[in-house]
């Protein structure tokens, strides 16, 4: 004997009311039709008329066709309803007919168990006849599980014959052709892909800026082949997309003016209206996205993280054991990710309390997100002043920005 | 002389059926919500395949659909205007 048997899936009650509702919107359809028919036949009798109807023409052709995809799929999802009601009910009388048995196989398992201690074996009456129900018990199982399987191949037939009229229901003239289903598919993968990035980890905003990217080529194809969706979604959507820059820059923006002196105390040094702060942060990223790609700066970045590097390797190799080793590691560490925090984040807070530009340093760190903060407690080695620059980048910016009162 | 029968009414019924269709047109989902009822593959595929791919049709469809009901509404209503203000003049003898 098997275990346990399981109910056949779906639901009737639910196909009925689906079935229901497809023939519904089949028959408003058709009335709709039936009306547009009218149009032609006195309602409208007129040039305007006879006008509104011709445009109607191409609409009516679509709508019988959706009419009757509808009206079908009713009367094949009834049918299957029928069928699947029919297969869970003899699946389930099949299942409690073996549940019982099951249970009356296992009583008498100790009916018998308890005669052969009593003394009464094999060839005493009470053990043979407790024997013998027990025989029956399990062919009632049996039978019980045979009549389960035969149900439930009938709901897997059923099944099938609904898919297979299903599907020739929907291969139709107004079928979405193969070229805009794949495109519609790698629009949504991509979109569901770029929303990893949310997630604070390089593997996972890495593939959400390839699906960022697999989405924003399928909706133009979409837009170029299909006419689906506006240039001003898709330019939305990129805008969307680029707002962990748009964080940087309102954060940055919000402590433009203030600086922060040797006994760390901040002061306030020029003022800004919103608008000069939000072109200063961007220029500023903008030099800095210039700078990235001069040679003189890359080197003088890579000799910064050796120095910085070599001097903490340095002092952990002249320590003692590896314990204490370790234990050097891990303040030098913590001190790494506590003066990280201070730089990336209090700093930012308080020169914006000092600006009174809170709102726009908290909606900077919102659009930036826990993605673009979290990984840069990890500490990096601060880069040094670069190397034959005329100045540091932040005076710079302040001059591109200008002053105004 | 071109000879005009309109019912006013019956177009402005016209223009709101197809408006509402073309709402429930837009909302139609793509069938994976009833998938379970079912029971699961094949039938469940099939019934989304046939509800939801369409959806190049359907959305040219509602916009078709919801252009012509605004177009039946907008002609409707000056019909009924129209008819309101000519059956006033005759009644009431004024400029014809």
């Amino acid at each position: 004997m098997s275990g346990l048997l399981w109910p056949v899936e779906g639901s009737p009650d639910a196909l009925e009311l689906i079935a229901a509702g497809c023939q519904e919107a089949g028959s408003q359809i058709s009335d709709l039709l039936v009306a547009i028919q009218g149009l032609r036949t006195g309602v409208w009798d007129s040039p305007a008329g006879e006008a509104f109807a011709a445009s109607l023409g191409e609409v009516s052709a679509i709508l019988q066709r959706v009419a009757m995809r509808y009206g079908d799929a009713a009367g094949a999802i009834d049918t299957y309803a029928a069928a699947l009601r029919l297969a869970q009910a003899r699946a389930q009388a099949a299942l409690e007919s073996h549940r019982d048995a099951e249970e009356q196989v296992l009583s008498l398992e100790d009916e018998l168990w308890q005669l052969s201690c009593a003394g009464e074996g094999a060839g005493t009456t009470a053990y043979e006849s407790a024997l013998g129900r027990q025989r029956q018990a399990v062919g009632q199982s049996l039978a019980a599980e045979g009549d389960h399987t035969r149900a439930a191949q009938d709901a897997d037939e059923a099944n099938e014959v609904c898919a297979a009229t299903l599907r020739r229901i929907a291969d139709d003239v107004i079928a979405d052709p193969v070229p805009y289903r794949v495109l519609h598919t790698l629009s949504q993968v991509g979109a569901t892909m770029a929303s990893l990035a949310l997630i604070p980890h390089p593997a996972t905003r890495a593939v959400g800026a390839v699906g960022g990217l697999v989405a924003t080529g399928a909706d133009v194809s979409l837009r170029l082949f299909y006419d689906e969706g506006s240039w001003g979604d898709l330019l939305l959507a990129a805008f969307f997309t680029g707002l962990g820059t748009s964080g940087k820059v309102l954060k940055a923006g919000s402590g433009l003016g203030v600086e922060k002196g040797a006994d760390k105390t901040f002061t306030l040094t020029r003022t800004y209206t919103t608008g000069e702060r939000v072109r200063a942060a961007s220029a500023q990223r903008w030099r800095g996205y210039l700078d990235s790609f001069d040679p003189r700066t890359a080197r003088s970045g890579a000799a910064a993280t050796v120095s910085a590097t070599t001097p903490a390797t340095a002092t952990v190799a002249g320590g003692g054991g590896l314990g204490a080793r370790l234990g050097q590691l891990r303040q030098r560490a913590a001190d790494a990710v506590r003066n990280q925090v201070d730089k990336h984040f209090l700093d930012g807070l308080r020169k914006a309390k000092i600006n009174d530009t809170t709102t726009m340093f908290a909606a900077g760190i919102t659009l930036q997100g826990t993605s673009k903060v979290a990984p840069r407690l990890v500490p990096d080695p601060a880069p040094p002043p670069p190397q034959g620059s005329p100045r540091p980048a932040r005076e710079a910016v302040s001059t591109a920005a200008g002053p105004t009162p | 002389m071109t000879r005009i029968r309109v019912d006013a009414d019956e177009i402005v019924t016209l223009g709101h059926q197809l408006i509402a269709l073309a709402d429930a047109l837009s909302a139609a989902g793509d069938g994976s919500v009833d998938r379970w009822a079912f029971g699961g593959d094949p039938s469940g595929d099939a019934f989304e395949e046939l509800v939801g791919q369409w959806r190049l049709h359907r959305l040219r469809l509602v916009a078709s659909l919801a252009d012509l009901g605004e177009a039946a509404l907008t002609a409707g209503g000056v019909y009924v205007d129209t008819e309101s203000a000519l059956a006033g003049r005759l009644l009431t003898g004024g400029p014809q």
